[in-house]
C-alpha cells in the first residue's frame, strides 16, 4: 500500500514537473471529453423527449353508419376509461370525405363525387405516453373489434415514436462514432506526452531497473501518470457540463416557453453515468500508458 | 562465496577482454581489482552483478549461476548487492534523501525504518545539509557519497564499488578507504573494489589484489579470508 502511495506521489510530482505540456494534455482530454458528454447528454434529453413526450399513436375506430349517438357515447366513455387517452374526436361521413379530398389534393376528383353516405363514420383516438404504454393501449382497443356491437373495423392510423426514434439511433450512432474517436483521440493525446516523459526519464528508469526495481515499480508511476490525466480530463470535462447545465438551462427554459429543469428532463448525468465515464477516462488513460511504455524499451 | 570459473568476455572494439579467468571470493572480504584503464575491471563487476552475460564460463555466488536466475531472483539479488559506478548514476530530478531511499522503497520498506536508515547514512556522509538538494546540482565528489550512500543504505551483502573515490579531495578518500576496510569485519559485508588509484590501495589494507592485463589475471585474491566465515555471513540469492 505504502508502495502504491509512493508511486503516485511521483507520479504527481512528475505533473507537477512540466505544468504546461501535462496541461496541454489534460485540457485536450477535457475538451474532447466535453464534446463526447454534449452529445451523449443531447442524446439522452431527446431519448426522454422519445420516451415521454413524443410517443404517439392515432388509431380509428369505424363505426356502423347507422349506429346512435347513445350508442357512440357508450363507446367513446369506454374508451376514454382506457389509459393514455389523450382524445378522442368523432368524424362524420361528411368530415371523412373531406380530409380524404384534403389527403389526396390533385387527386381529388377521383372521389369527389361519391356520397357523403358512402364514408363511415369513425372515433379517431390519441394515446399518448411512454412508448409501452401506447403501445398496450393500441393492442387494448384492437381487442375491442368484435366485441364491442356498432364496430366494424379498427385501424392504425399513424404510430410518430418512429420519427423520434429515428432521431434517437441517428444521434446514438453519432455519439457512438464521437465517443469512440474522442477516446481514441484522448489516449493518443495521453500516449504522447507520457511517451515523452519516459523518453526524458529513460535513464532514470534503466538506473531504477539496474537497482533490482520490479517491471510494476518501474511503470507504475507511469501508468498512474496516465489515470491521472484521463481522469483530471474527465473531471474537467464532467464540471463544465454540469456548469452547462446549471447555467444553460434557464436560458433555453425561456426560448422554449417552459422552464426544462422542472419538466423533469435529465439534464446532467445519473451518478452512475458519472462513475462509468470517470473510469473509462481513467481505463484510457492507463491503456494509453501501456501503449507509451511499449514503445520504448527500457 | 563468488566463484568465477573460465569467464570469457569479448566486445567488437575489445575482442578477448576477459580471457578465460577463473577466481573465488570469500564471503565478508575485501578485494580489489586492478589494472590499466580498459583493462576489463568494470566490465568484471559488471558481470558478478548480472548486468552483463559473459560469452562463456560461469559466476556462482553461493553455488547458483547467477546467469540462469529466473527474472524475479536476479532482481532479489541486484537488491543485496550495492553498487557505486565509476559516475554516479543518480536520479538527478530527485532529492538527496529520495536517491538515498531508493533501493529501500525498491525493496518494500517504508516509515520508520527507512527514515532511519536514510538519517544514518546522511550523517555517515556529512550529506545531512543537502537531504533536499535535488542531486543535480550536487558536485562530482558529493555525488559520489551519495551513490556510496545509497548503496549502502539497504545493507547489502555485497557492494561493487567502482573506482570509488574518484572525485573526491584527499580526506574524504582516506575516510572513505577507511570505511570501506570496515565493511567487511563490521557490517559482514563482501567487497570488491575496481580502482587504478594507488593511494586508495595502501589506505585499504585489503585481502586480495587480483590484477588485470590483456584479459588475464596477473596476481590472484588470497585464498584464506582473514575472519572466519560463519554460516550468517553466506551469500544468499
Amino acid at each position: 500500500m505504502k508502495s502504491i502511495i509512493y508511486q503516485f506521489n511521483h507520479a504527481l510530482q512528475e505533473l507537477k514537473k512540466r505544468p504546461i505540456a501535462n496541461l496541454v494534455a489534460v485540457g485536450t482530454v477535457s475538451l474532447a471529453l466535453l464534446l463526447a458528454g454534449l452529445i451523449f447528454l443531447a442524446s439522452q434529453v431527446v431519448g426522454y423527449i422519445e420516451n415521454n413526450w413524443g410517443n404517439g399513436a392515432l388509431v380509428a375506430v369505424y363505426l356502423e353508419n347507422n349506429l346512435s349517438q347513445t350508442k357512440i357515447d357508450q363507446i367513446k366513455n369506454r374508451l376514454n376509461k382506457m389509459e393514455g387517452i389523450s382524445s378522442i374526436e368523432y368524424i362524420s361521413p361528411a368530415q371523412a370525405r373531406k380530409k380524404l379530398i384534403k389527403g389526396l389534393q390533385k387527386d381529388a376528383s377521383v372521389i369527389r363525387k361519391i356520397e357523403n353516405n358512402f364514408y363511415p363514420q369513425s372515433l379517431e383516438i390519441v394515446i399518448k405516453g411512454e412508448k409501452s404504454l401506447v403501445s398496450s393501449t393500441q393492442e387494448k382497443i384492437k381487442k375491442l373489434d368484435g366485441l364491442v356491437t356498432g364496430i366494424t373495423d379498427i385501424r392504425d392510423v399513424q404510430k410518430w415514436n418512429r420519427k423520434v426514434g429515428n432521431i434517437i439511433h441517428i444521434l446514438t450512432f453519432i455519439g457512438i462514432i464521437v465517443m469512440s474517436i474522442v477516446l481514441f483521440a484522448s489516449g493518443y493525446v495521453i500516449m504522447s506526452t507520457i511517451r515523452l516523459n519516459i523518453e526524458n526519464k529513460k535513464e532514470e528508469m534503466q538506473i531504477i531497473k539496474l537497482m533490482g526495481a520490479s517491471p510494476g515499480f518501474i511503470k507504475g508511476p507511469i501508468l498512474i501518470h496516465g489515470i491521472i490525466q484521463g481522469l483530471l480530463g474527465a473531471v474537467i470535462a464532467f464540471f463544465l457540463l454540469w456548469g452547462f447545465s446549471i447555467f444553460i438551462f434557464p436560458f433555453l427554459s425561456i426560448l422554449v416557453g417552459f422552464s426544462l429543469p422542472a419538466s423533469g428532463i435529465p439534464f446532467f448525468f445519473s451518478y452512475n453515468q458519472v462513475i462509468i465515464g470517470l473510469g473509462l477516462a481513467g481505463l484510457t488513460g492507463f491503456i494509453a500508458g501501456q501503449a507509451a511504455l511499449s514503445t520504448v524499451k527500457i | 562465496m563468488i566463484e568465477v570459473k573460465n569467464l570469457h568476455k569479448s566486445f567488437p572494439e575489445k575482442p578477448g577482454l576477459i580471457d578465460c579467468i577463473s577466481f573465488h571470493i570469500y564471503p565478508c572480504t575485501l578485494t580489489v581489482f586492478t589494472g590499466k584503464s580498459g583493462s576489463g575491471k568494470t566490465t568484471l563487476l559488471k558481470m558478478i552483478r548480472g548486468e552483463i552475460a559473459p560469452d562463456k564460463g560461469r559466476i556462482k555466488i553461493n553455488n547458483k549461476d547467477i546467469n540462469r536466475l529466473r527474472k524475479k531472483s536476479i532482481r532479489i539479488f541486484r537488491q543485496k548487492t550495492g553498487i557505486v559506478y565509476q559516475e554516479p548514476k543518480l536520479l538527478n530530478d530527485r532529492s538527496v534523501v529520495e536517491n538515498i531511499a531508493l533501493p529501500l522503497r525498491i525493496a518494500g520498506i517504508h516509515g520508520t525504518v527507512l527514515r532511519n536508515r536514510v538519517e544514518k547514512m546522511l550523517e555517515l556522509f556529512s550529506l545531512t545539509p543537502f537531504a533536499f538538494t535535488f542531486a543535480g546540482k550536487m558536485s562530482g565528489g558529493e555525488r559520489q557519497k551519495i551513490s556510496i550512500a545509497r548503496a549502502l543504505v539497504s545493507s547489502p551483502q555485497i557492494l561493487l564499488l567502482d573506482e570509488p573515490v574518484s572525485g573526491l579531495d584527499p580526506d574524504s578518500q582516506e575516510e572513505l578507504g577507511t570505511l570501506i576496510h570496515s565493511l567487511p569485519t563490521e557490517e559482514n559485508i563482501t567487497v570488491i573494489v575496481a580502482t587504478h588509484n594507488s593511494a586508495l590501495l595502501e589506505n585499504l589494507g585489503v585481502h586480495g589484489i587480483l590484477t588485470l592485463k590483456n584479459g588475464k589475471i596477473i596476481s590472484k585474491p588470497q585464498t584464506n579470508p582473514v575472519q572466519s566465515v560463519s554460516k550468517d555471513s553466506e551469500i544468499i540469492i
